[in-house]
């Protein structure tokens, strides 16, 4: 049975659409996949991210459109050995169609530009400061005065495979500005919380510092694998060894109360550590 | 029919030559041939292609659900590191060289390459470099497991203190040296070698990519070796450049990894933009639209290219971010310009969708998603957010594989013919196209949205369940494109003895190269036709309507030679 010409090509047609939805389809997808922002900075990053992902998807529907419609539309017939026009170019089109990209990479350097002076500004005093210490391989975070979360060691077993980690909890308060100073006594780590939009890397030899103030609480976070519920996620992204896979953190971001009421308890919890041997050295165990 | 019969092999000259096995062997061995290289330094590349897929594949089935238990973290950071490593240096740079040493010296109607005794000396490094390399996997410690931009401290003597490291930096420097010698032959020829009366402006785009491709990789390739023999010199010998424990510094290490390292993508990518700027006009039967402004565009990519490095560098804290965004983001006026023109070519054309031309199309389509990912990425802001995630991944691949290994595949199936004498299955090319874009596509559009979600790079395991079914549509990606590699081998070793005969010209193509034979004899031309535009070929069989163009010219040539 054969299809007459209209037939096919709306076949092709068909085709073309069903291709062009599902590209749609994954690059929604893509879209709607950023973490929901938990800080001040993120919201900014996520809006200018919108605003770009939008012009995005104008930008490839339209050229894809042209990049499979053209050789579809203008296909070479059975028979037809004609040559088309020979058009060489044409100075006002190649023009145009160089100053509409400058337009547009000089509006979103603009956007782009706030953005990163938003992150990175920082407050000269800010309200909190945590060190955080990431190393080969558990991250752990020093309050001062003596109160620490101090990471467990990532581990394998006898065949040689990572044992399952157990993330150390980051507890910060909501709604100030925190101070996160990141020190590194080996390799390169980075420090890395998803509902931030940000991360930094943490350089031996180099004092890397950054600035954030939480907008929400993370109490409605629903547990994912090692990460247990109420906490975002935190992991290292700079490859840091063997065992860089399982140096992973949760971060609690509580209300200001809480937030001082577990503070003291580690704070009561340190002295008595302190003062009840004084050979022993500031490890706690981690709070979990 | 006569002629149909003859077997292209022998059908130079119309005397059949036979060698004795180990004649052919040692003149495979001692060849300086540019014809005989470019099919060695294909065939080095394939090989390596299937040892790197091989890696991607072990990666991939790691990878497949969350807390596999296939490889341990540290023989996957190996074969993570070596997949790299592989792909990079042994796979599309000797590929590059490949089409390059082909195709540069026909188009130009040249005899050969103009140095090529270094020719010969270039290629034979390669499986050299590259089998010191890969030797890692047999020395104490295991190949180098610190990922393919060595990094220290992590790559230093204290926290990789096997051997892997060691010989994965000496191979790398004698790549290294390859490349630049290939590079320095390149450009030479291009400047020296042009048959007479193609000027710079009419030479085909590819050599323009060649040759802007080769600049960039003599500027920025001895800078990495430097910083290699630094880094392995730190390991050895104790120098403490990039040791901050005695005041050395790392993050130099990455200015000096990445001062390379984002040339290296244009180097990679600029060739093939060049075979593809050949495809789309050849069966669009039109010229390139706007080929000054192409020849522009990708002398602007190159330059823009050597300053725009530490954007892989945004999360340092040790860099001006909204510098290097600025660069990074400029990068895409260029691209976009080369973008608009291949699609203006095929507007009005009267487009062959043959294999070739397929691979083209699907070039343009994916190379535009791996390039509007990479604005996101250059803009500095966002950046900090998908930055060292698997968004990265998913990105470089769409424009390392999903767009620069389809135009190695376009390359494959438009000039095997005049390397063989034979026409590679244009059916099973489809079905090998359909299964690679759809494989691609899985592959690394899974890892870009992973990404967006969080997911790090270069984890040998995770720990989120959540991530499962993504990461499984991405290995199975990965190896529909390993199913799509093996029918294109399978293709060529089939169609090397039993394709239809080519004949010389059999896409009807404009440049020099297809005005010889297929094979073409070792001195590649009997006699040139004149060139009086960027298509000489086209001129030849279409007199009328090249004319205009060529009286032109000729008028112009006349006036500027007196």
């Amino acid at each position: 049975m054969r299809r007459t010409a209209s037939e096919r090509l709306a076949a092709r047609r068909k085709f073309g659409m069903l291709v062009g939805t599902i590209g749609v389809a994954l690059l929604l997808a893509s879209c709607t996949g950023q973490p929901e922002p938990a800080t001040q900075q993120g919201e900014g990053m996520h809006r200018l991210y919108l605003v770009m992902w939008i012009i995005a998807l104008v930008l490839f529907v339209g050229v894809e459109i042209a990049i499979w419609g053209f050789p579809l539309a203008f296909r070479r017939r059975r028979g037809d050995n004609e040559l088309p026009a020979q058009s060489h170019g044409n100075n006002v089109l190649e023009f145009v169609w160089t100053a509409i990209p400058a337009v547009i990479v000089i509006t979103l350097f603009a956007l782009s530009w706030q953005q990163i002076n938003k992150v990175q500004a920082k407050e000269p005093v800010p309200d909190r400061e945590i060190k955080v210490i990431g190393k080969q391989w558990a991250w752990s975070f020093d309050y001062g005065n003596g109160v620490t979360v101090v990471g467990e060691n990532a581990t394998k077993n006898s065949a040689g495979f990572a044992n399952e980690p157990v993330p150390p909890r980051l507890v910060v308060p909501v709604g100030q500005n925190i101070e996160f100073k990141l020190q590194s006594d080996d390799v390169i780590h980075s420090f890395y919380i998803p509902a931030t939009l940000y991360k930094l890397d943490v350089v031996p030899g180099q004092q890397n510092a950054f600035q954030v103030t939480f907008t929400k609480t993370s109490e409605d976070q629903p547990a994912h694998g090692v990460y247990s519920a109420g906490a975002f996620q935190g992991a290292c992204a700079e490859l840091c060894g063997t065992q860089h896979a399982q140096m992973l953190f949760e971060v609690e971001v509580v209300s200001p109360e809480q937030f001082d009421t577990w503070l003291r308890g580690k704070q009561a919890e340190a002295n008595r550590s302190a003062g009840g041997a004084a050979t022993a050295t500031t490890t706690t165990a981690a709070s979990q | 029919m006569a002629t149909t019969e003859v077997r292209p092999e022998v059908a130079v000259g119309g005397v059949e030559v036979r060698q004795p096995y180990r004649a052919t062997v040692l003149d495979w061995l001692t060849t300086t041939d540019h014809k005989k290289i470019a099919i060695m330094y294909f065939v080095t590349s394939v090989v390596f292609l299937c040892v790197g897929g091989t890696f991607a594949g072990l990666v991939r089935t790691q990878l497949m659900q969350s807390g596999e238990r296939f490889m341990d973290g540290d023989t996957y950071n190996q074969v993570m590191t070596m997949h790299a490593l592989v792909m990079v240096f042994l796979f599309l740079m000797p590929m590059i060289a490949a089409i390059g040493n082909y195709v540069v010296p026909l188009q130009l109607g040249a005899t050969d390459m103009a140095f090529p005794k270094v020719n010969a000396l270039s290629f034979w490094l390669v499986p050299l470099g590259g089998i010191l390399m890969l030797s890692g996997f047999l020395v104490k410690g295991g190949a180098a497991s610190v990922g393919w931009y060595i990094n220290p401290p992590l790559s230093n003597s204290q926290f990789a203190p096997g051997n892997g490291v060691n010989v994965a930096l000496a191979g790398l420097a004698i790549l290294g040296a390859s490349t630049t010698l290939g590079s320095i032959n390149f450009i030479v020829t291009i400047l020296k070698l042009r048959a007479p009366g193609m000027t710079m402006m009419r030479m085909p785009l590819f050599c323009w990519n060649m040759f802007v491709t080769s600049l960039l990789a003599v500027f920025s390739l001895p800078v990495l070796t430097a910083g290699f023999a630094m880094l392995w010199i730190d390991r050895n010998l104790g120098a403490n450049f990039f040791n901050p424990q005695a005041g050395g510094d790392p993050i130099l290490y990455q200015h000096i990894f990445w001062f390379f390292g984002h040339p290296e993508v244009y180097i990679l990518l600029l060739p093939i933009m060049g075979v593809v700027s050949e495809l789309i006009p050849v069966f669009s039967r039109k010229p390139a639209f706007g080929y000054k402004a192409f020849v522009f565009a990708t002398l602007a990519i190159g330059a823009l290219g050597t300053m725009v490095w530490a954007h892989h560098m945004f999360t340092t804290g040790a860099i001006n971010v909204s510098f290097f965004a600025a660069t990074s983001l400029l990068i895409a006026v260029p691209t976009g310009v080369k973008m608009f023109s291949w699609t203006a070519t095929m507007w009005r054309g009267k487009v062959k969708w043959t294999t070739a031309m397929l691979f083209a199309i699907g070039f343009l389509s994916q190379f535009l998603i791996g390039g509007i990912t990479g604005v996101f990425l250059g803009s500095g802001s966002i950046d900090f957010s998908v930055h060292d995630t698997y968004y990265v991944v998913g990105h470089f691949h769409y424009v390392l594989v999903a767009a620069a290994l389809f135009g190695v595949m376009g390359a494959s199936y438009y000039w095997f013919p005049k390397m063989t004498g034979r026409l590679l299955n244009e059916k099973v090319g489809k079905v090998q196209w359909v299964i690679m874009f759809v494989g691609t596509n899985m592959t690394f559009m899974a890892q870009q949205i992973l990404g967006i979600k969080g997911m790090p790079r270069r984890i040998e395991t995770y720990y989120v369940p959540a991530w499962n079914t993504l990461n499984l549509v991405s290995t199975i990606g990965a190896y529909l494109i390993g199913l799509g590699l093996l029918m294109w081998i399978i293709n060529m070793l089939v169609a090397r003895k039993r394709g239809p005969i080519a004949g010389d010209d059999p896409w009807d193509a404009n440049t020099l190269e297809w005005a010889t034979t297929s094979p073409p004899p070792y001195y590649n031309f009997d006699a040139l036709p004149p060139i009086r535009s960027e298509r000489p070929l086209f001129d030849l069989k279409h007199p009328a309507e090249g004319a205009e163009d060529a009286a032109e010219s000729a008028e112009r040539e006349h006036a500027g030679a007196h």
